[in-house]
């Protein structure tokens, strides 16, 4: 019916499209579908659908260090999560707990360090840095780290400079003792107290110093006879060495013939062990011999051997 | 024909020296163990206990190196008897001891020669009960000489422990043994009397007590057994106590004195001198005990 009042002149059509409406669904349709697969294909959806990560994070007894709700959550550098709530526990102790994007949990591990850091060392707002882990992954139905806090720069500062004070003052306060001491000693010694208090001030052992120089000058004088002797005595000595350069010249004589006497020692002294056993077997022999004589009926023995024990006979026992 | 008969007569005395020998074989190799034994014994037969000492030590061992659960007990048995002569008691004991342990290891349980050596040693630290039980056992042994020891050991103490009914036990038993009816065997015999005689003092018959004493003095004196000798010589002086006759116990503690001096047992020596001194009732004797003191002294301080 529509198509026939279109052919009407007046009322000509311009495009006459069959199944026009079917055309359109179609491609709203496809529209639909195109922008599906697009947010399909970004990961828009997969965030929405996976839930973040949450951490818990046990904060150090020292302080928080101004780590407050909203504070980022960074793991090796890269923005992971923020702050969502600190509590404290029932203990005393304060925990964080931090929301982590999911995609960055498998980075998250038991031995992952976590530190309470500010933005500009010692100024700005605070955050966690969490490293990278190795180890066991983390249990994430209820994942725990422990966070600790970065020593601020400016009380290192302020404990090193109490450290060096708390050094340097007792050694102030001995260096003044020393100098008050070797103030008092100068001193004593401008009064000529002590051993170099009189050295420098009193002439009385300069004096005698000096006697005792001339005394020594003295006994050298009476020493000068005496030198005349020495020499005597030193000639007899040149003499002395000269005839035991002589005697030492007779013996390097006679060692030429030291050799073959050590030597027939020698020689005689390896003989003595084998004439040693051959002593004791002859003595063996001779006592066997004395005892068999001795065992003779004519010279006054009986044919019956002595008793072969060894023991002492009981009588040697006295009380 | 003189030269025949003298010929022949040699001939036969050579055949009858050599039928009337016996041949010894040598053993296969010399034992050391043997002659460290010989020597030592020789050294006893000299006197020489301190020599005799160490020679049983290096024999016992030697006998542990060579095993020999016999040769362990008789080179035991020999330390311990010199140590007890030169009066050390405690090594004694000690010897006793170790040897014990060595024979039990080489499974042999008892030594009665070690049971009499050990009652010796606990008589001489005063523990008499304990000795005389050990000495009851060492009786029953099957050595002829360890068990006639062990009696006239027990006698002694017996009399000791003031037992009369065991010393004139003691008595019946060495004088039926064998040995003291041997009349060559005058050691064996004066051991009876001395027992006879501690039996006398016991009862209370002083003067026979003493002339026993008396002849068993001179039978060890003959014997040379100086030891026994010096036991009788302070029975002697016991005697003559009880007599109250001090002078002559004097005199017999000077004698003990000199033979104790002579067997280098001069702790003894001083004590007996010491009691001459104690006893002596006349001036003379004071000074002759005063004097040996004083060179038994100087003796000491030089060495």
């Amino acid at each position: 019916m529509i198509f026939k009042k279109q052919q009407d002149p007046d009322n000509r059509i311009l495009f006459r499209m069959r199944y026009a409406n079917e055309w359109t669904g179609a491609i709203v349709l496809l529209c639909v579908l195109a922008f599906v697969g697009a947010i399909i294909e970004a990961g828009i959806l997969r965030d929405w659908v996976t839930p973040a990560a949450k951490l818990n994070i046990i904060l150090p007894q020292s302080g928080v260090a101004n780590l407050s709700v909203g504070d980022n959550v960074e793991v090796f550098g890269i923005n992971a999560g923020t702050i969502k709530e600190i509590n404290v526990n029932s203990d005393g102790g304060l925990s964080a707990l931090a929301t982590v994007r999911p995609q960055l949990r498998n980075f998250i591990r038991k031995d992952s360090q976590v530190t309470i850091k500010r933005q500009f060392a010692v100024a700005g707002a605070s955050y966690v840095a969490i490293t990278r882990g190795y180890s066991a992954p983390l249990n994430w139905n209820y994942a725990v780290v422990i966070a600790k806090t970065e020593p601020n720069p400016a009380d290192q500062l302020s404990q090193m400079v109490a450290e060096i004070r708390k050094r340097i003052v007792p050694t102030m306060d001995s260096a003044q003792n020393i100098m008050s001491s070797l103030e008092i000693a100068i001193e004593g010694i401008q009064q000529g107290k002590g051993t170099i208090g009189r050295l420098i001030n009193n002439d009385e052992l300069i004096r005698r110093s000096e006697k005792m120089i001339q005394s020594l000058n003295d006994i050298i004088n009476q020493l000068k006879p005496i030198e005349h002797n020495i020499n005597h005595v030193i000639r007899h000595s040149d003499k002395i060495v000269s005839n035991f350069e002589k005697v030492s010249k007779d013996i390097t004589n006679v060692s030429p013939q030291l050799n073959p006497i050590s030597k027939n020692i020698a020689e005689t002294t390896e003989q003595l062990p084998s004439m040693m056993i051959q002593l004791q077997s002859t003595v063996h022999d001779l006592q066997q011999l004395i005892n068999q004589l001795k065992s003779l009926w004519i010279l006054g023995g009986s044919s019956h051997p002595s008793s072969k024990t060894k023991r002492l006979p009981a009588r040697e026992i006295n009380p | 024909m003189r030269k025949f008969i003298f010929l022949a007569s040699m001939v036969g005395v050579s055949i009858m020296l050599f039928a009337c020998g016996h041949k010894t074989e040598k053993p296969l190799r010399d034992d050391p163990y043997d002659r460290t034994m010989d020597v030592a014994k020789d050294a006893v037969y000299y006197n020489r206990l301190k020599q005799a000492e160490v020679n049983y030590t290096k024999a016992f061992d030697l006998a542990l190196g060579h095993d020999d659960r016999n040769s362990i007990n008789n080179s035991g048995y020999n330390l311990a008897t010199v140590q007890l002569a030169l009066n050390k008691i405690d090594d004694a004991e000690s010897t006793l001891y170790k040897t014990r342990q060595e024979l039990y290891i080489r499974g042999q349980n008892d030594s009665k020669q070690l049971d009499l050596l050990q009652g010796v040693c606990l008589y001489k630290k005063g523990l008499y009960q304990k000795a005389i039980a050990f000495i009851k056992l060492a009786s029953t042994s099957e050595d002829q000489d360890i068990k006639q020891r062990s009696v006239f050991l027990m006698g002694f103490l017996s009399y000791q422990l003031q037992d009369i009914s065991t010393l004139q036990y003691c008595i019946n038993q060495l004088e039926a043994d064998k040995t003291t009816q041997d009349k060559n065997n005058l050691s064996a015999k004066a051991d009876v009397t001395e027992l006879k005689s501690l039996y006398s003092l016991s009862v209370g018959d002083y003067q026979k007590a003493l002339s026993q004493a008396q002849q068993v003095e001179a039978v060890r004196r003959q014997q040379k057994d100086y030891r026994a000798m010096l036991r009788d010589l302070l029975l002697q002086a016991k005697i003559y106590l009880t007599l109250h006759q001090s002078q002559e116990a004097a005199r017999c503690y000077l004698r003990a004195g000199e033979t104790a001096k002579h067997m280098s047992n001069t702790g003894l020596a001083e004590f007996y001198f010491n009691q001459a001194l104690l006893y002596s009732e006349s001036y003379t004797m004071n000074q002759f005990a005063r004097t040996k003191l004083q060179d038994l002294q100087k003796s000491k301080s030089v060495q």
